[in-house]
């Protein structure tokens, strides 16, 4: 379901928790999917099943996943409301960061990225991001 | 609340006046997995050895579910497993007969659990020790720590001999036994990659001090490597507090730092004039860069 | 309660050749003493007409004693297992780990000279003595025979060849000396406070092992650098240093120590039928044959010599015969010194003498090339071959001891064991030469993972 590397510099309750952020606004994870127990995701990554745990209840508490009581995690089923764009946008800040320093790296211009960025966004529709998105 | 299974207050260990460990200060909570890093001669051992009661440490204290360690009770010893660098295993015996002879040392022994993983971990439980592999020596080893269900399972480099597909096992076996949050481990290994993926927690050992002792993923936030990129160029001196190791290139640099925050990233870079990357490094890089 | 009594299951049935050992005893031992108690009276004890021979009568009455003598080995794991357990990490973590093994030590040692002083005491009951005042000495006696025999065991277990040679004499010393104390008119006061002192030091060693530790690891770390071994100075002597036989003369005169201590004590005996054995022959046979056993690594050391010489397996068997004759000359050599200085002051005939040396030059050379024998884990052949060759060589020695037996005789046995030396050497070569060493490893506690 997930594509996790705990050898990459990024902390592994990072790449979990954005991974299910991401799929679950994209509707990749539709409400009411049912996530693996702490237990089995733990056993299946190889991981610290605190790791899991957190990640778990730092996403139940922004709502993104709903507890039921003697039941696995399941996503939120609750269209929940939206949180406030400056928020959503922080999510972004990584991707931004890297696109930033490779543009820098390359020695191009802001405007030159923000052309190709526009492009970018006008080629991708709501569909191929469906596509796009990593099925596991 | 919980009461932590191991608790460690300014601990030390001199022999013939070389001191062997100095300082060391640490707790165990249940469900905590502990990677204890090092390198060879640094003192893990000893640590390990302390925490068990094996030898009285010559200064500060460490105990074990609310005893001092040096004198466990009897009752108490039943919650504690361990598994040691060398097998010790008595040779003549074959494994069923080590398994039921360390068995009936423990008021309860989960007779299914042994079978089941010697069956997947293909230990043939008939044959003698004397005639097994090292690496099927080693698994028994850690199969006779786990069949009492210990609350602090404490393992010295407990796959050292084992094949990766072993190795995956042993890790599989480790994360069922924290995964309830009741039970502890601690473990010492040099594949850096296994502790990477399990521990909670690590304690690096260097120079026979508790060089780092917490939260893995404060360790992975607080030993950073910045980029420096200056198209101006750099400073002289890059002064930047808590450095480990600094590589200049012309117009940038590579400083790895302990001790970072996100905090201090602009007013690092406003007071060297620079522009700061942050990369996280993989764990066997911070181990390599704090022995630099 | 129940790890006591696991730990005791486990030193008497650990090996499968234990068990076999252990049962054989029990059943010899109560087998045989029904069969002394359910027949008619024997003629030694009671002048009474009796359906066996004499020689049967003595084979009946020794099933016990040699049933007795198995249940005793069949708990020969306790000394090695017992130890291991108690110098590894799992004394301190096994709860109440210490004080379990120690007593099931004390449980196995206390049954093992139960069931012995029983069936001595049987014997001694027809006499006529007090059952339970000789049951009392009896398992005194014996409960302190017993621990210095597994002490004496363990200390074997781990030893190098002198170590070995040493063990064994005192092995057979404490099979036979507690005798004497068995019989009542002796005092008792000695044994009991050998054996007081005994299973104190060994509490407190067992007990107190932690604050312990540390001081034995450093006066044996030194003394083993003091004493140990031989040193290198170059020029010539390489392949002794490989096969280990660069030194004799540990063995060559620790010889000298149990030799001593069977001539004092057999100084005034006195064989009271012509052709009974001599003792001291019997010790020195054994001896002859001690040194010849070493051999058996030479097989296991040839691997790193084939690694980096041209030699092949042919030319390897060579050396290590060169190597091991050289190193067991000296030895034989002291031995043959000594028994000419005993036999002159126990003034034996000069007949006996040459006949003894004989023996023990055949002993040595029938044992060097048994060892050789050895290439791969001892088996069957090599355990029936090395029996066969003890049996023949005693029996030998009891021959050349009576005066009676006729020097065709003597001749005839003589050649024929020189004969089965050229035939053990034979087939050592044949084995050299398809040494495989991969069944003959040095560290045998640990196969190739396969």
């Amino acid at each position: 379901m997930f594509i996790l590397k705990p050898h990459s510099g990024v902390p592994i309750y990072r790449q979990l928790s954005e991974q299910i952020r991401r799929m679950a606004a994209s509707g990749q994870l539709q409400p009411g999917t049912e996530l693996p127990s702490i237990r089995d995701l733990a056993m299946q990554h190889a991981i610290n099943p605190m790791t899991v745990s957190k990640v778990y209840s730092l996403l139940e508490a922004e709502g993104v996943l709903e507890r039921n009581r003697g039941k696995p995690m399941t996503i939120a089923k609750v269209a929940r409301a939206q949180s406030p764009a400056p928020k959503r946008l922080q999510q972004l800040e990584p991707h931004l960061e890297q696109l930033v320093l490779a543009a820098r790296q390359l020695e191009l211009g802001e405007s030159d990225v923000a052309k190709a960025l526009r492009n970018t966004w006008e080629k991708t529709d709501e569909r191929s991001v469906r596509r796009r998105t990593p099925a596991r | 609340m919980s009461v932590p299974y191991a608790v460690a207050h300014q601990l030390g260990k001199a022999f013939y006046g070389k001191r062997v460990l100095e300082n060391a200060s640490f707790t165990v909570e249940p469900g905590d997995i502990v990677g204890v890093l090092g390198k060879n001669g640094a003192g893990k051992t000893t640590l390990l050895e302390l925490m068990l009661g094996f030898t009285p440490p010559t200064a500060g204290g460490v105990e074990l579910f609310g005893h001092a360690s040096y004198r466990l009770p009897g009752a108490a010893k039943a919650r504690l497993g361990f598994v040691p660098q060398q097998d010790e295993l008595v040779n003549q015996l074959t494994a069923a007969d080590q398994i039921g002879v360390i068995a009936s040392f423990y008021p309860r022994w989960d007779d299914a659990l042994v079978t089941r993983l010697a069956r997947e971990w293909e230990l043939d439980l008939g044959e003698r020790i004397k005639g097994m592999s090292v690496g099927q020596r080693q698994k028994l080893s850690i199969l006779l720590a786990l069949g009492h269900r210990p609350d602090l399972l404490i393992l010295d480099e407990p796959v050292a001999s084992l094949d990766p597909v072993a190795r995956r096992q042993f890790l599989e076996q480790i994360i069922d036994v924290a995964a309830d949050g009741a039970r502890a481990v601690v473990f010492s290994s040099h594949i850096v990659s296994d502790v990477e993926r399990l521990a909670n927690k690590i304690w690096i050992v260097k120079d026979h001090r508790l060089y780092w002792q917490g939260d893995f993923d404060a360790l992975k936030d607080s030993i950073v490597r910045l980029h420096l990129r200056a198209p101006r160029g750099l400073p002289d001196t890059i002064a930047i507090p808590s450095a480990l190791s600094v590589q200049r290139n012309g117009s940038s640099a590579t400083v790895v730092v302990r001790d970072w925050s996100d905090g201090l990233h602009s007013e690092t870079a406003g007071k060297l004039g620079v522009e700061i990357e942050v990369e996280q490094l993989t764990l066997e890089d911070i181990f390599l860069e704090l022995h630099r | 309660m129940k790890a006591v009594a696991r730990l005791m299951l486990a030193y008497f049935t650990g090996t499968r050749l234990l068990s076999i050992v252990t049962a054989l005893g029990l059943i010899a031992i109560v087998g045989g003493s029904a069969v002394l108690f359910y027949l008619p009276p024997l003629v030694a004890q009671h002048g009474l007409p009796s359906r066996f021979s004499l020689a049967e009568e003595a084979a009946l009455q020794m099933a016990p004693v040699a049933g007795v003598l198995c249940f005793i080995f069949g708990a020969s794991l306790l000394p090695s297992m017992s130890m291991r357990l108690v110098t590894s990490h799992y004394a301190y973590v096994l709860p109440y780990g210490r004080v379990k093994l120690l007593a099931s030590a004390f449980g196995t040692v206390a049954l093992v000279s139960l069931v012995a002083s029983t069936t001595v005491t049987l014997f001694f009951m027809d006499a006529g003595f007090p059952f339970l005042l000789m049951f009392r000495r009896g398992f005194l006696v014996s409960l302190t025979s017993n621990t210095i025999l597994y002490c004496v065991l363990w200390f074997i277990g781990r030893s190098s060849s002198i170590g070995k040679l040493l063990g064994v004499a005192a092995a057979v010393a404490t099979l036979v000396v507690p005798l004497r104390y068995q019989v009542p008119g002796t005092s008792i006061t000695p044994v009991w406070i050998a054996c007081a002192l005994l299973w104190a030091t060994l509490t407190a060693g067992v007990l107190l092992a932690p604050r312990m530790k540390l001081a034995y690891g450093g006066t044996r770390h030194s003394l083993a650098q003091r004493f140990g071994g031989a040193s290198y100075r170059g020029g010539g002597r390489e392949v002794d240093f490989m096969f280990g036989t660069a030194n004799p003369w540990p063995l060559a005169l620790g010889q000298i120590v149990p030799i001593a201590i069977a001539t004092y004590y057999l100084r005034d005996y006195h064989p009271y039928a012509a052709d009974a054995p001599n003792p001291l022959l019997a010790v020195m046979t054994i001896l002859s044959v001690v040194s010849g056993g070493l051999t058996a690594v030479a097989a296991t050391r040839a691997r790193a010599l084939w690694l980096r010489t041209h030699w092949t397996r042919a030319e390897l068997f060579g050396r290590a015969e060169r190597a091991f004759w050289g190193h067991n000359c000296f030895v034989l050599g002291v031995l043959l010194v000594a028994l000419i200085a005993v036999g002159s002051w126990l003034e034996l005939p000069t007949r006996m003498l040459v006949l003894w040396l004989g023996l023990l030059m055949l002993g040595t050379t029938l044992s060097t090339y048994l060892g050789l024998i050895v290439t791969a884990s001892l088996g069957w052949t090599e355990c029936v071959l090395a029996a066969a060759t003890m049996v023949a060589l005693l029996m030998t020695s009891i021959y050349t001891g009576a005066a009676t037996t006729p020097p065709a005789t003597i001749v005839a046995l003589y050649a024929a064991l020189a004969v089965a030396a050229l035939a053990f050497r034979q087939l050592a070569a044949r084995r050299w030469a398809r040494l495989d060493w991969m069944l003959c490893r040095a560290d045998s506690t640990v196969r190739p993972a396969t």
